[in-house]
């Protein structure tokens, strides 16, 4: 279980564009794109490493009028999958 | 030995060749037909064809900002040292046509940044109204098969196409990068009207897509060896910047060249 407590931060090397409907982001040693929806991009905005998951998952909950419960599994999800991309540190 | 000069001019780009090598001045006169020029005013590019390169490389080329003002690109076949502000590059090329043609496409990638440009894997041809239109896609997407339908237009390319950001839009320029059809585009250039990606299906429709789906079609069609982060950077904003500005839409086609139809009578 990811501890709610603890900050992320986007790989700082990430070349990344925001649109209207989600993000691309481009890993510049293997050259792969990624794509983001709306809620992966703002979670990605949000992860400069000043914020907590939990203060990430109130914005998230603020922002997007999504059950609580539902968008901490999300969250958790999402970061364990861009942490083992190498595009997410957990700290 | 005597050093020979040829001229060759791309995507407004001059680049003069110079090699002790008459046969490989030659080779390159013959196989960038239409692109030779009686000068130029651009790079002088010195190529050592006899320094132990001669053999066909498989390595992907490698590309590294050595200073300000310039880089270094290689592969198991070439090298090259390249100064913008001097507008030269110096080096060595295994003396045959498809070495040398790697080398020159890993010079442009790296060099159109400072243009503005960019290389795309894609199809390329001008309408009758003048402007030009990109087709691209996966390998077997369809790229030869547009160009080679969009006769008797003004074909670009079948496989990679220049494009410049002039003013406030941007500009297809034909190119000797050729694919399946093994014949130079013609050397001319068009303002870009639109981003087609193609899709192989039964009847002939654009279907417009956001940039965001664009950029997703785009990128892996960009022709692009650079890691360092701040020419990836370049590359990535080259392409958001495209598909903000030209609009974009899956192009739905069919083998035959009804797909004009919708650009030239819309």
């Amino acid at each position: 279980m990811l501890d709610l407590d603890r900050y992320i931060t986007r790989d700082p090397d990430a070349a990344w564009r925001v649109f209207e409907d989600g993000a691309v982001i481009v890993t510049p040693q293997e050259s792969v794109m990624h794509s983001l929806n709306p809620v992966g991009t703002r979670i990605w905005e949000l992860a400069d490493g000043t914020l907590t998951v939990n203060e990430i998952l109130d914005t998230i909950v603020d922002e997007f009028d999504v059950d609580r419960t539902q968008a901490e599994a999300d969250i958790i999800d999402f970061c364990r999958t861009l942490s083992d991309k190498g595009m997410l540190a957990i700290e | 030995m005597t050093m020979q000069t040829i001229h060759l001019e791309i995507a407004e780009v001059g680049l003069a060749i110079q090699s002790e090598n008459p046969e490989f001045i030659a080779q390159v006169a013959d196989r960038y037909e239409g692109f030779v020029t009686p000068e130029s005013c651009g790079f002088t590019m010195t190529v050592d064809t006899e320094r132990g390169i001669t053999t066909i490389g498989q390595d992907l080329p490698r590309i590294t900002t050595t200073g300000e003002n310039t880089f270094h690109y290689e592969r198991r076949d070439f090298h090259m040292d390249v100064d913008k502000a001097a507008k030269t590059c110096v080096g060595s090329c295994a003396p045959n046509m498809y070495s040398f043609d790697s080398c020159l496409r890993v010079f442009f990638t790296a060099y159109l940044v400072d243009l503005q440009g960019i290389m795309i894997h894609g199809a390329s041809a001008v309408g009758n109204d003048g402007l030009a239109r990109l087709f691209f896609g996966v390998s077997g997407a369809g790229k030869t098969t547009t160009a080679r339908l969009s006769a008797p237009r003004r074909i670009l390319s079948d496989e990679i196409t220049i494009l410049r950001r002039i003013g406030d839009g941007y500009r297809a320029y034909g190119t000797p990068f050729w694919g399946e059809l093994q014949k130079n585009g013609d050397n001319v250039s068009a303002p870009l009207s639109s981003l087609n990606v193609l899709v192989k299906d039964a009847s002939v429709y654009l279907e417009p897509v956001k940039p965001r789906v664009a950029m997703q079609a785009l990128l892996p069609c960009v022709l692009f060896f650079a890691h360092e982060n701040h020419l990836v950077n370049s590359a990535v904003d080259r392409v958001a910047d495209m598909v903000a500005t030209i609009p974009a839409a899956k192009m739905h086609f069919l083998p035959d060249n009804t797909f004009w139809r919708l650009f030239e009578h819309a």
